[in-house]
């Protein structure tokens, strides 16, 4: 009770500081430094937001951002991908090419050691992909789409249960990681390297895991790749929950990297000389979702076009983005695609006419919405309850933790919900809308309803081959979301993080988890 | 003494199995699936509800209220969802870094507000006295997380003499200590101001006066003992607080101890971690009561009848009759 | 040098705080001859007690304060004594008995200690010649030496009042103040403990001043009598004077309250009114809104010392030329 009451203190101050240089942004962004030449003898210290679980996630059957950035460190992907072109480069696979929609043959690199000192085979790769992704991981995004794989020579052919081109580069995402079987088996069988995953071909190997304190890992002086270079011989994660506490210890030179900042507290730091504040789009845009089913007062698009005039858009942005960030005026702000769906007199708050759409949709008297949030976006709920107590709907806001809330949005328990989408490429799973496995049934979030038309044009455009033309589908989507107001934009979400002031080199894995391996000074 | 040390520990009994019933009260009501929470966001209701019957979440509570109790009889707190290790094993070392810190920081707290208070009693209605006011609301009215805050801002942003987190070595026990410490200054202050001045108007003071004793010897060897009193029960107290503030400042310092271990269990849902660190630290606190209520009989021998012989529990002054 | 161990002379003491005055004590004169035991008797509130703590130098920290008089130990002010030298007098010198035994131990030291706290202060001898003496002067008023270990709540009120005059006798004080020594305890107690401090007392030759309000003590116990009202010393003379031949009217109301065994008395004599406000004292004769025998004069100024026979002296109007006159 009491850290919260202090939570919303400092929110309100960090707010005064941040308004006071309204999208000014000083701050630095990620991936703009030249990549590292030079290594060190140095140590970098990383602060995650809280321990991981497990220390090969995939192992685990699950995916979890600590997780996730900590592993990246020790296992290789089959192919990389450039966060700022979205162009996917070679990593453990050197090339690649689609057999067809659903199949596509990776050629494995001979040179790379795994940690038990053997070279990494086409073999082991598709061991993992069988047994590690699809026996392990059926649940989560790993699994979800692959149905196998299978070796020849150094080739390995995955074999996938959607047609969609985007999954090339979803093969970067650090839970597609590969490690071989003898490796794992070395390390203690799969339970044990969760634990102590003495395993992988990556840049740094695994040292130690010390319960409660941090994870340590070394650089691999074998490492296949010629061009890489790891500044730093070791790198540690520690676990600091608070956030103040994160900053705190950089600003101290105990840390090095504060990853994971709220971007309200971030970016009070923004002139500071003591660190540097990284603050970054990473392709996710926050959209205000319309429970469309039956018994909703949202299924009747005049609601939901009255809440979208009455929504101050502006300045949700800036208690959003801690006024880093316009608002949105695309469904998908940034990545491979954008369009200005909306003009800048569309956006405008119109209290009036939404008034009298409300009054057309027979809710003059004023109504009753629900939404389930969880405690980061308090502010930007506190906004949206404002306008819309404008046109007389009361919001109730229930604010929880990240498990109520996916439960929440699966199970359509709301009227309208705030999700953030990353957009930043056309992979099956990322839009709640514009989503494979949504066609026959949506889930977490989103109208929770749908329509033959809007599934054949989410269908096609999942599969087109050719990007142009997928915008092109694209195009005709986000017009029918337009004209039946299914989802509200509100704003780029932006990501932040707090490093030493002398350190270069913030480069991002997918959806902007922070990477730990190219830091420099 | 035995049997009263027995009989209090009896005590713990229902002490825990109210503990543990309310914690199980409250998981029902909570939202929030530790099945979901162990498979992800993605995991289909198949899997959650695989999960769920694997951990026993769709018997009844009362059954598994029972089946918890029943465990614990045997020593078994149930094993950690996050982890799989028992959840016993994780809280020990735990406790050990949280009793370190709160130990530390009650010491600082006593020490610092018992002498404070016993200069603003000598001083009273002076400026001195004023100051010691001030100074001390100040860090009481100031929440912890906030002075926590600061004083890493100080000692380690700005003076580079103290670890802002983490307890890797012994200075990073400081300002965690200083910090829950600080906070309980004023308590001590006051109740040892307060208790100090009505020891100094009591009849015995004049007594040692008109043997000629010196002022100092007379709040030193007379006044100070009988002024402990209500201090050491407040420290009973502020043990407890302590431990349970202690959550807060763990997060903030990053100390793995037992605090930080429940709140971050709670995040998860991580039910058996919860039930596990909250029957501990309520064995710590029956304990610590017990043992504050044993030192009292050291500090006021009144007591050794009214306690030892079972009479009330705490008589706040035993002014013989 | 006098006879006299204690001499006191105009002593004014007032009680200042915030909101008022409260003259405590109101130019009084006083001697106590060596070895003698001098009663003081009044009301409550009547400065008995105050006259008592100025003797001690314990008058209550910035809110007493002696305006103007001395107190002379065998020819020494006191008031002029630093307070270094003050706390060398006090329990060597001069010692004090107080009212309540139940709060005048600490109760959390044995009382071993607590005897052998006086006598270290003043007789600097080793800890155990201390402990030992403490022990004899637990022997001394009726309590087994061997319970010197044990604490103050182990022992019953009388039993306590005997540790209190132990400690008050242990460095053989030149003077005793007993403020109200028995008020607390029960009847047959008060006689033993009565009975123990007069043996002491002839033992030693000390010197005593006993406070009460009790006459019937006053007569067993004490060679001359003070009464005090308002601050004020009101009729002095010695025991048998005062008991023989009262003449302030305060003086002969405070027999009338007194139950006879003689007579059968329905209801006991109660004085008038109420012990006048110090903090607001008339500049008349203090006693004169109660007084059954005033006269015009009383209520105009104040009345004087006049000697009513040797050695003995009243403050009333009654024995002036001024009163037939009127």
């Amino acid at each position: 009770m009491k850290l919260r009451k202090i939570a919303a203190f400092a929110l309100a101050a960090a707010m005064t500081v941040s308004t006071a240089f309204t999208a000014s942004a000083a701050a630095v962004g990620a991936n703009e430094d030249a990549p590292n030449t030079e290594k060190t003898d140095e140590t970098l210290t990383i602060a995650l937001a809280s321990e991981p679980a497990t220390l090969a996630p995939s192992l685990s059957g699950t995916a979890a951002n600590e997780a996730q950035i900590v592993s990246s460190t020790y296992l290789d992907t089959l192919v990389r991908q450039d966060q700022n072109t979205g162009e996917v480069l070679p990593g453990l696979a050197t090339e690649w090419e689609w057999i067809d929609d659903t199949h596509c043959k990776f050629t494995i690199r001979d040179d790379a050691k795994c940690y038990n000192g053997d070279m990494l085979t086409a073999d082991d790769v598709a061991w993992c992909v069988n047994e590690v992704w699809v026996a392990l991981n059926a649940s989560n995004d790993t699994g979800m789409f692959v149905t196998g794989a299978e070796a020849d020579g150094n080739t390995v052919t995955i074999e996938y249960n959607v047609a969609s081109p985007a999954l090339l580069g979803m093969m970067s995402w650090t839970n597609f990681n590969i490690m071989s079987q003898a490796d794992v088996e070395a390390a203690g069988g799969i339970e044990q390297a969760t634990k102590t995953p003495f395993i992988g071909t990556g840049p740094y190997r695994f040292v130690e895991w010390k319960n409660t304190e941090y994870i340590k890992v070394e650089r691999n002086e074998e490492y296949w790749d010629p061009d890489y270079n790891g500044y730093f011989k070791e790198i540690i994660f520690k676990f600091i929950g608070e956030p103040a506490s994160r900053e705190a210890n950089v600003e101290s030179g105990d840390i090095d990297v504060a990853a994971d900042m709220p971007v309200i507290q971030a970016s009070a730091f923004v002139d500071s000389d003591a660190v540097k504040t990284v603050l970054f789009n990473y392709g996710q845009n926050g959209h205000l979702w319309y429970n469309m089913t039956e018994g909703h007062p949202t299924a009747d698009v005049n609601v939901r076009k009255a809440i979208d005039l009455a929504l101050d858009f502006d300045n949700i942005a800036i208690v959003g983005t801690a006024g880093t960030a316009p608002s949105a005026t695309g469904y998908i702000d940034e990545g491979f695609y954008h369009n200005d769906t909306y003009t800048a007199e569309e956006r405008a708050v119109n209290i009036e006419e939404a008034k009298a759409l409300l009054e057309e949709a027979g809710y003059g008297d004023g109504l009753t919405l629900e939404t389930t949030y969880m405690q980061e976006t308090e502010t930007v709920h506190a906004v949206v309850k404002e306008c819309l107590r404008q046109i007389g709907i009361d919001l109730v806001m229930n604010p929880t933790d990240v498990p109520t809330f996916v439960q929440t949005a699966n199970s359509g328990d709301y009227d309208i919900m705030m999700i953030g989408e990353w957009m930043r490429d056309r992979i099956p799973s990322a839009f709640p809308f514009i989503r494979w496995d949504n066609i026959h049934g949506f889930h977490m979030g989103g109208p929770q309803t749908t329509t033959d038309e809007l599934d054949g044009l989410v269908h096609s455009f999942i599969e087109e081959s050719d990007d142009d033309a997928a915008k092109e589908i694209l195009v005709q989507i986000e017009q029918i979301m337009k004209d039946d107001c299914i989802v509200s934009n509100l704003y780029p979400e932006v990501k932040a993080a707090i490093i030493n002031k002398d350190l270069k080199g913030f480069t991002t894995l997918e959806r902007g988890y922070v990477n730990p391996i190219n830091f420099y000074k | 003494m035995g049997r009263y040390i027995l009989k209090r520990l009896l005590l713990l009994i229902p002490i825990l199995l109210g503990v543990s019933a309310i914690i199980f009260a409250l998981k029902t009501v909570t939202p929030g699936d530790p099945a979901r929470q162990i498979l992800g966001n993605d995991a289909t209701e198949e899997q959650v509800q695989a999960k769920r019957e694997e951990l026993g979440l769709n018997d009844p509570v009362v059954v598994q209220y029972v089946r918890y109790i029943a465990g614990i009889c045997h020593g078994d707190f149930g094993e950690s969802y996050r982890t799989g290790e028992p959840v016993i094993k994780e809280i020990i070392p735990r406790l050990g870094t949280s009793a370190k810190i709160t130990l530390g920081a009650v010491a600082i707290g006593a020490v610092l507000g018992v002498l404070l208070g016993v200069i603003s009693a000598l001083k009273k209605y002076t400026w001195v006295d004023s100051l010691v006011l001030v100074v001390s609301m100040f860090f009481q009215s100031v929440p912890e997380f906030v002075v926590g805050l600061v004083l890493i801002m100080i000692f380690a942003v700005n003076l580079h003499l103290l670890p802002a987190s983490g307890i890797e070595t012994w200075k990073g026990y400081i300002l965690p200590m200083l910090t829950i410490g600080v906070s309980s200054i004023a308590n001590y202050t006051r109740i040892t101001r307060s208790s100090m001045l009505e020891v100094l108007g009591e009849d015995y003071i004049r007594t040692a006066r008109a043997k000629g004793q010196t002022e100092a010897n007379i709040v030193y060897r007379h006044a100070m003992r009988n002024t402990m009193i209500p201090v050491a029960q407040s420290v009973g107290t502020h043990l407890g607080n302590a431990l349970g503030g202690g959550m807060v400042l763990e997060t903030v310092f990053s100390v793995p101890g037992v605090g930080k271990y429940i709140v971050d269990a709670i995040t998860a849902r991580n039910y058996p971690s919860v039930l596990g660190g909250a029957l501990m630290i309520a064995i710590i606190l029956v304990v610590i009561n017990l043992i504050v209520d044993i030192s009292f009989v050291v500090i006021d021998p009144r007591l050794k009848t009214t306690i030892i012989a079972g009479g009330s529990k705490k008589p706040k002054k035993a002014k013989a009759a | 040098m006098s006879e006299n161990i204690l001499e006191i002379k105009d002593l004014v003491v007032h009680y200042e705080t915030d909101e008022e005055v409260v003259e405590a004590v109101n130019n009084i004169n006083l001697e106590i001859g060596k070895g003698q035991i001098l009663g003081l008797v009044g009301e409550t509130g009547a400065g008995k007690t105050t006259t008592a703590l100025s003797i001690m130098g314990l008058l209550p920290a910035k809110v007493g304060h002696v305006i103007q008089g001395s107190i002379k130990l065998e020819g020494e002010d006191l008031l002029q004594k630093s307070p270094k030298a003050m706390r060398e007098v006090r329990g060597k010198k001069i010692s004090m008995i107080f009212q309540d035994p139940m709060t005048a131990l600490n109760p959390v030291k044995t009382v071993g200690d607590q005897i052998s706290e006086v006598i270290l202060l003043h007789d600097h001898c080793s800890k155990a010649e201390a402990l030992k003496r403490a022990q004899d002067m637990l022997a001394k008023v009726g309590i087994v030496p061997e319970r010197y270990k044990d604490y103050p709540h182990q022992f019953s009120g009388g039993m306590k009042q005997r540790i209190v005059i132990a400690i008050a006798l242990a460095c053989e004080p030149e003077l005793l103040i007993a403020d109200e020594p028995t008020t607390a305890l029960d009847v047959t107690i008060q006689a033993q403990i009565l009975d123990m401090m007069r043996k002491l007392q002839k033992e030693k030759g000390t010197s005593m001043i006993m406070i009460t309000h009790d006459l019937g003590i006053v007569a067993e116990m004490c060679d001359h009598c003070a009464v005090m009202y308002g601050g004020e010393i009101v009729e002095y003379g010695t025991v048998e004077q005062i008991f023989d031949n009262p003449k302030h009217p305060y003086t002969k109301a405070l027999y009338r309250s007194i139950p006879s065994l003689d007579q059968d008395v329905e209801r006991l004599h109660v004085i008038p009114g109420m012990v006048s406000d110090p903090s607001n004292l008339p500049s008349y004769c203090t006693f004169c809104d109660r007084c059954e025998e005033k006269k015009g004069i009383c209520s105009e100024k104040d009345p004087w010392v006049i000697d009513v026979e040797p050695g003995h002296w009243t403050k009333c109007f009654q024995y002036t030329p001024e009163w037939e006159g009127k």
